[in-house]
């Protein structure tokens, strides 16, 4: 077997995957995580999942279908939680369940074997190829290019919607470029950790960063340092043990988290404190 | 400032109607406001105050009429007006985990004025200090936004109003949910900044102890419509208020103190 650095070259490539996927997962994660919008990432995530057994369906490359479906929720859901017709809740519920009931419906119509559409549910980090890396990194720069450039309004809308939009910050062009990056994320994302785990990818590493610091900056550094190391220490365990590698990542992940949770210096605040 | 001395309109609504589905918010609304006026808007809940300050902010669309904020039509995608319109709002409940200081959220004030994609300067984070001193925030300028008191985070509204340098100032109950002695606080700075400097201001409010002594006109709102409009001497007396208010239940003792220190 040859080596690079000590460690077997096959293995360079899900370790970059693990990178780049790390990094992107985490930054979008702290968009949802401090605008609360959980149940945006879980919706946003089963689309793309769809979209992909649609790709399949169709004939297209999974990636295709996913970015497509990923995008067409974040497009739905945006306006009609802004609008305030409906509850942004109620809205994503709506789109989460006709994503769900199509995705089962695509696995019904793939003629043939089923293999390579389950695959995407769990994912395969350690079957990444070269053009996955290129995509992958692009998206991570992408990512660390935009929370660059737009710090200031990023931090502001994320923080503080309302008043960003009353100060003339243009609130609705910030907020749908972050969910335009989220489909592209989770998209480009479902092949390293599948469909069902990915959401946990986005989740814990900001969450737990979340928990242990009141600094934007240091909670967005932290998250990426979570992402990256649970997707490194998930592909190590997996390759020493001989473990599925996305879910030992997402354990790791989940252990962070919990970690975080009982060392927060936030632990002791309860709720939204009164005025 | 004597109302003579102001000068030139910076605010036109003519003709304006707001509806809501079937509710009239405002109701063919025509009303003026000058450079350096200070405007107390009153009126029961449900008057059309808080929309009035939207539509000048292009946050509510008007179905009816027209309205010019310095030149401009204001409207949703108007960033740039937005930028000289400096607003408080009452204070609201905050996530006490936010990942936000008390000067990063008064920084939010130069967020729009110093441009998208442009990092603040070192002028920008100057000003922003000074500020937050001159509110009497600085001791708490680096804890967590959601971690300060309701007083505390309402000095902090005024300090991002104030950064922003903006000509219009629109407060929109500004002292509600807050304590006596924060009211009390909110006021003296709002007095002591007119002072130094007169913004246009539009101040809407239901607690008459809370206006400022310097204003220049009241206008009284009642379902969507102009009610009274004048000086602060004539329509700030009982009889005005309690028909404005409807009577019931309006207590007016202790609350005149602006009508007879005017004189």
């Amino acid at each position: 077997m040859h080596y690079i650095l000590g460690i077997p070259e096959y293995l360079w490539l899900p370790i970059l995957a693990g990178l780049f996927s790390g990094i992107a997962c985490s930054i979008v994660g702290v968009f949802i995580v401090t605008m609360h919008l959980s149940f945006l990432g879980i919706c946003i995530a089963h689309s793309a999942f769809t979209g992909a057994l649609f790709g399949l369906w169709v004939g297209w490359n999974p990636l295709a279908g996913a970015i497509l479906f990923s995008l067409i929720a974040s497009a739905i859901v945006g306006p009609l939680a802004d609008r305030g017709e409906l509850s942004p809740d109620t809205s994503t519920g709506i789109v989460f369940s006709t994503m769900l009931g199509l995705a089962f419906l695509f696995l019904g119509l793939i003629p043939g074997s089923k293999a390579s559409a389950l695959s995407l549910f769990w994912g395969n980090i350690l079957t990444v190829t070269q053009i996955d890396i290129y995509i992958l990194a692009g998206i991570a720069i992408f990512l660390l290019l935009l929370f660059t450039v737009f710090y200031k309004e990023i931090h502001a809308v994320l923080c503080h919607r309302q008043i960003a939009m009353y100060v003339g910050i243009p609130t609705a062009l910030i907020f749908y470029l972050l969910l335009i990056a989220t489909g592209l994320t989770i998209a480009v994302s479902l092949q390293t950790v599948g469909g069902l785990l990915i959401y946990s990818l986005l989740l814990n590493p900001s969450a737990s960063a979340h928990q242990l610091t009141y600094r934007f900056k240091t909670m967005l550094i932290l998250s990426v340092l979570f992402g990256v190391i649970s997707c490194w220490g998930g592909i190590a365990l997996s390759y020493k043990y001989n473990l599925p590698t996305g879910a030992t990542i997402i354990l790791i992940s989940s252990v962070i988290f919990i970690l975080s949770a009982i060392f927060s210096p936030k632990r002791q605040i309860k709720g939204t404190k009164n005025v | 400032m004597s109302r003579d001395v102001l000068s030139e309109n910076i605010i036109i609504l003519k003709n304006v109607s707001v509806y809501y589905n079937s509710h009239t918010a405002l109701d063919d609304i025509n009303l003026s406001f000058r450079k350096g006026e200070f405007t107390v808007i009153l009126g029961p809940n449900g008057s059309g105050k808080t929309t009035l300050l939207k539509v000048l902010c292009g946050l509510c669309k008007f179905q009816k009429g027209s309205v010019k904020v310095l030149g401009q039509t204001p409207s949703s995608y108007n960033f740039l007006l937005r930028r000289k319109i400096a607003h408080v709002a009452q204070v609201e409940s905050i996530d006490p985990k936010l990942p936000m200081t008390v000067r990063e959220s008064v920084a939010i004030g130069r967020g729009g004025i110093c441009g998208l994609g442009k990092p603040l300067t070192k002028v920008d984070w100057d000003l922003i200090d000074s500020t937050i001193k001159w509110v009497g925030i600085s001791h708490l300028a680096n804890k967590p936004i959601g971690q300060i008191s309701g007083g505390e985070r309402q000095k902090a509204s005024i300090a991002r109003a104030l950064v922003q340098q903006a000509p219009i100032l629109l407060l929109d109950e500004p002292t509600a949910s807050i304590d006596p002695n924060a009211q009390k606080d909110i006021l003296d700075l709002l007095e002591h900044r007119m002072d130094l400097h007169r913004f246009t201001t539009l101040y809407v409010t239901h607690e008459l102890a809370m206006i400022p002594n310097r204003c220049d006109r009241v206008v009284m709102l009642q379902n969507g419509k102009i009610w009274a409009d004048g000086k602060p001497e004539e329509l700030l007396v009982e009889d005005k208020l309690k028909d404005l208010y409807g009577g019931n239940g309006f207590c007016c003792s202790g609350r005149f103190g602006f009508h007879h220190s005017h004189h």
